[in-house]
């Protein structure tokens, strides 16, 4: 009871900790150590034919943290982020030179299954695409194909994915109901719940709310939130006070090269390059 | 201030001052127009030819009034009876070559009736012209029955008598006794087709079997068959036992007789057998008029045909037209789709790839007729010939799939078709966004997997819409399928009751064929003319009715993924 | 710096600039006006400064509503985040200032014998002159953005606190000794805690612009 900061008249006590700024985190991702790191790029380059689209990029993911990466269009945040569940081996010319390590394991490796990969890597992409199914069979396609689960367990599963993407108090009437039935941000937070529905360590988040609304928008912010306590999250965006609002990390991609990568609350307050200050208060690079 | 008293000149502006040719080009509405006609025009040509096949078609089975004519020519006197069944005016000059009195006529045409006289065989021709000036005298006669008789067309006469093995009946009521006598014979003739087309066809085809059977063993070199031929004699006992029954059945059918009075007075007999109905047009009311006119309509379509297809009705071309086109749908659906796919999805796009499309694309413009030599010459003969070697080597040198048969026809149609399949599941393919398919990779699926559960069923509307345009061009196809399967008159059904039901190595019949066959072979053209309308107008219907099918079944799929699509 | 993309935010941002910086002259102003009335006991002028004070207290109001809308419609960020939050904390700490005039020209109403006989006198005017001093290096530092000069002047805050003990001592020994005029003495109290205030004030200046340039903030800090 001593430890309860409500006191008995019920107003607050203001206590003046750490906790009160807690929720910032300002150490820089180098700094952390090699137990955080989810994902680990090394000297990463990746060219499509003579178009080189990434150059020697080298970052550390942290575990169960939101790392945002922005930068202008084509610079190759999208490709980088596409990088860590090898959505790139669908284009023909690409050719891929560095490591990327999950969790110490480099995907590149011969024995990485790629499904297995993406299975552990989960995507959601800038337009929100529910598959032309019913809500629950969107969120079970992912389960029925790696996972032969009995009836019971499966719509458990599909409880949870919902639950998780915050759609379950919307939906759980009209499971059975096309998907397509559904507005922009459900939509999108279906997308989100059919991807955790397999239980992914990493969420891949691609634009995922360029084509929304601003409530929505907000919602599928809200989402990545609670979503982090569990998973680690990187999240592509143009939107830079979205990239400041959900972040802990931001990474600034300019041309194919990290410029700057670094604790959110450094990057939007005092960014080390010119580069990264440039693009961030919006003047000419 | 100054603006606002500025501002009604300035709209002025805009206003036209002149009203000439020249603005109304500039207008463009002389394009609206010029468009306009050319969308009229075509509605204007489709729905004049749908309408005449139509009529002309369907007119053919009212029962129209028969009407007796005195008329008196060069020639004599003349008393004829008939459905009257064209009207026309010829010029003078065409009435000279034709008569050499042109002085009865007045002005410069004369007027002419077609008179389908029927009565072949009794009075000829069955068909003929009368002028109307020369018309002294044209009644209704109230008791003219119309027979339709199983051969020689239809017979006009009034009754004169029943006879029942050769002596009179002198019924109080004739014509209640006729309608009798002729369901009687109506009820015979089913049980002996019944007999003809069941039992006797089965034994038959099991006699057929085991000489096959017998065959076979003697090409290996096995000669004891005392098994076959216990069996063969047991089928040979019940195939005496159907005979008999078809023979009584046939001595009863010859029992009856009817003599009736033609126009011109004389008296002639028709065996009661060939009689198939009687009915007196001049007599009946427009509801029993209409009555008689669905059940032809139905006859039409529900019976064989007779009298080298110019009498009775289409149903083993309607039947094989149908089957033959589904066939054809559902060995060209996997063909087009699995291409398409491959094309779309796996192959790397590129110059060699882009080339086949355009080949694919050239293959759909290929004449028909070269398809139905390359099936004759490939499927049938080299194909075909090989099966028979390989598998049918008893019933040689007969041919069992070495000849033309529905089988050939019904690839022969896929190979024409399947370019239009492929370019439209192509199509499909290529609305399906990105995205669904990066949406189902990203949760593991194998590219197998988004194909089938995410790609195939998103395509499915397009595909479709390939099968549709494969119909509507296979239903109407013609030329090649002379040459790889369908005959003018084919003795059984490809499906029946024999194992394995359905026989691919039958010849078939066809609307269009028989269409082509009425128009330019039949003998009696004039009694062709209104079957060749019929029966194309039945072949529109046919094709109309496949493709309405296919395109709601389309339109339901397209509803449930329009959300998902681009 | 170069340019932003948007030119009206440029324009925005230096609106708020010279609004900031003609408070700043403003500020400096009155505090010379406050003094001399203080000294030369010349009431018009405390008047004139008193009057002044309410239209700072309108510039003020007006920056911070400026600064208000910026921050609503263009979030800036990185260095314009500093820069609005620098102009933010200045206006206050200008504002400060102006109040602190205020209240010296207030007490030289009450207080019209001022005597340069005193021995508090000396240590007085040099408070004034250093606190004076500060103000405008200040006001200099934010529009250079002079980071070396700024922390000089954070260094001399120490000496101004120094002199104003040195003042308030001689002052209060005056009133121990000669209880007559103890509402005047106390006045000259007042007089050198606002001085006092300023030169904090313009300390607060000078370390707001080196958080604008480095990012730091050196706040409350021993360098």
């Amino acid at each position: 009871m001593e430890e309860n900061n409500t006191s008995t008249d019920g107003s607050t006590r203001v206590r003046l900790d750490s906790t009160l700024v807690g929720s910032t985190v300002s150490v820089s991702p180098d700094q952390l150590p090699e137990s955080e790191t989810c994902l680990n790029v090394q000297d990463l380059s990746l060219s499509y034919g003579d178009k080189i689209a990434l150059q020697n990029i080298s970052m550390r993911i942290p575990r169960k943290r939101v790392t945002a990466l922005i930068g202008p269009s084509g610079c190759g945040k999208s490709t980088l982020i596409r990088c860590f569940n090898r959505m790139n081996d669908l284009i023909d010319s690409v050719r891929i030179e560095g490591r990327i390590e999950l969790n110490g394991l480099e995907i590149h490796d011969k024995e990485v299954d790629v499904s297995q990969l993406r299975r552990r890597v989960g995507m959601v992409f800038q337009r929100p695409n529910p598959f032309p199914k019913t809500i629950y069979e969107n969120v079970a396609y992912g389960l029925r194909l790696s996972e032969k689960l009995p009836k019971s367990e499966l719509d458990d599963r599909v409880e949870w994915g919902l639950k998780s993407a915050a759609l379950w108090d919307e939906v759980q009437d009209r499971l059975t109901d096309s998907a397509l039935g559904l507005s922009g941000g459900q939509q999108q937070r279906l997308v989100i719940a059919r991807a955790v529905a397999v239980k992914p360590s990493v969420l891949l988040l691609d634009e995922p709310a360029s084509a929304l609304d601003p409530i929505s928008t907000l919602k599928i912010e809200e989402l990545i939130a609670q979503l982090k306590a569990d998973y680690t999250i990187v999240i592509v965006t143009h939107n830079m006070q979205q990239a400041a609002r959900v972040s802990d990390y931001t990474g600034f991609l300019y041309l194919g090269e990290m410029i700057e990568f670094d604790s959110t609350v450094t990057i939007f307050t005092n960014p080390q390059e010119q580069k990264t200050e440039d693009y961030i208060t919006g003047r000419y690079g | 201030m100054e603006t606002s008293e500025k501002l009604p000149q300035d709209i002025g502006a805009f206003h036209r001052h002149r009203v000439g040719i020249g603005s109304w080009f500039k207008s463009g509405d002389p394009w609206i127009w010029l468009t306009a006609t050319a969308v009229g025009a075509c509605i204007v040509a489709v729905l004049g030819l749908l309408g005449l096949i139509a009529f002309k078609g369907l007119a053919h089975f009212w029962p129209a009034d028969v009407v007796t004519i005195d008329y008196e020519s060069e020639f004599g006197q003349f008393r004829v009876a008939g459905e009257i069944v064209q009207r026309e005016f010829i010029g003078r000059d065409q009435y000279m070559e034709a008569s050499s009195s042109a002085s009865q006529i007045e002005g410069d045409q004369a007027e002419r009736w077609m008179l389908k006289s029927g009565n072949r065989k009794i009075d000829a021709p069955d068909f003929r012209w009368v002028y109307r000036h020369e018309i002294v005298q044209q009644v209704k006669d109230r008791d003219m029955i119309v027979f339709e008789r199983s051969e020689w067309g239809n017979a006009y006469g009034t009754l004169v008598d029943i006879k029942e093995q050769g002596r009179s009946v002198a019924p109080d009521n004739p014509w209640g006794e006729l309608q009798d006598r002729i369901e009687r014979v109506s009820d015979l003739r089913d049980q002996s087709r019944r007999i003809q087309k069941g039992s006797i066809n089965r034994i038959n085809y099991r006699l057929e079997k085991l000489r096959l059977e017998k065959r076979n063993r003697e090409l290996k070199g096995i000669v004891d068959h005392s098994d076959l031929e216990n069996e063969r004699e047991q089928l040979n006992a019940e195939y005496g036992v159907e005979e008999r029954r078809l023979r009584e059945i046939t001595n009863q059918l010859d029992r009856d007789e009817i003599e009736i009075q033609i126009a011109d007075g004389r008296v002639s007999t028709i065996p009661m057998r060939n009689v198939i109905r009687a009915w007196q047009p001049n007599e009946m009311s427009l509801w029993s008029k209409l009555g008689h006119y669905f059940s032809s309509i139905w006859i039409f379509l529900s019976q064989e045909s007779r009298e080298a297809n110019t009498e009775g009705g289409v149903f083993p071309a309607l039947f094989g037209t149908v089957l033959m086109v589904l066939l054809m749908s559902v060995l060209v659906t996997p063909f087009g789709v699995i291409a398409a796919l491959y094309l779309r999805e796996y192959a790397k796009q590129g110059p060699f790839v882009q080339l086949i499309r355009i080949a694919v694309n050239n293959l759909a413009g290929v004449p028909s007729i070269v398809y139905g030599v390359f099936g004759l010459g490939f499927f049938v003969y080299l194909v075909g010939g090989s099966i028979d070697d390989l598998f049918f080597k008893a019933a040689q040198p007969a041919p069992t799939f070495g000849t033309p048969g529905l089988m050939w026809a019904s690839l022969t149609l896929a190979l024409l078709t399947v370019p239009v399949v492929i370019v439209s599941t192509e199509e499909g393919l290529t609305r399906i966004p990105s995205e669904l398919r990066e949406g189902s990779l990203a949760l593991g699926a194998t590219k197998a997997e988004t194909m089938f559960k995410i790609i195939l069923p998103m395509a499915s509307p397009s595909i479709l819409t390939g099968i549709i345009l494969a119909i509507a061009r296979a239903a109407g196809e013609v030329a090649p399928l002379m040459l790889v399967g369908v005959v003018k008159l084919a003795p059984t059904l490809p499906i029946d009751g024999n194992f394995p039901f359905l026989h691919l190595d039958r010849k078939f019949m066809h609307l269009g064929f028989h269409i082509y066959d009425l128009g330019f072979q039949s003998p009696n053209v004039d009694a062709a003319r209104p079957l060749v309308f019929a029966t194309a107008f039945l072949l529109v219907l046919i094709i109309v009715a496949l493709n309405l099918t296919a395109i709601t079944l389309r339109n339901r799929l397209e509803a449930r993924y329009r959300g998902a699509m681009l | 710096m170069s340019k932003h993309i948007s030119g009206e935010y440029d324009k925005e941002l230096q609106i708020l600039q010279t609004t900031l910086t003609t408070l700043g002259g403003v500020a400096e102003q009155q505090l010379e006006n406050a003094m001399r009335a203080f000294l030369t006991n010349d009431s018009k002028l405390a008047a004139q400064v008193k009057a002044t004070e309410l239209q700072i207290n309108r510039y003020a109001i007006e920056l911070d509503r400026e600064v208000t809308s910026v921050i609503a419609r263009r979030q800036p960020a990185a260095a314009d985040l500093r820069l609005i939050v620098s102009i933010l904390k200045n206006g206050t700490d200008i504002e400060r200032v102006g109040d602190e005039a205020e209240r010296i020209a207030k007490m030289s109403d009450r207080l019209s014998l001022y005597d340069s006989s005193r021995p508090y006198h000396g240590p007085l005017t040099e408070l004034y002159g250093r606190v004076s001093n500060a103000l405008r290096t200040s006001l200099d530092v934010y529009a250079r953005l002079d980071v070396e000069t700024a922390l000089q002047t954070i260094a001399g805050d120490r000496e101004v606190d120094a002199l104003y003990d040195v003042v308030v001592k001689k002052v209060t020994d005056e009133m121990t000794s000669n209880q007559s005029r103890l509402t005047s003495e106390l006045s000259i109290i007042w007089v050198a805690r606002s001085l006092e205030r300023i030169s904090d004030h313009a300390k607060n200046i000078c370390e707001t612009v080196v958080y604008l340039v480095h990012g730091q903030n050196i706040m409350h800090n021993v360098l």
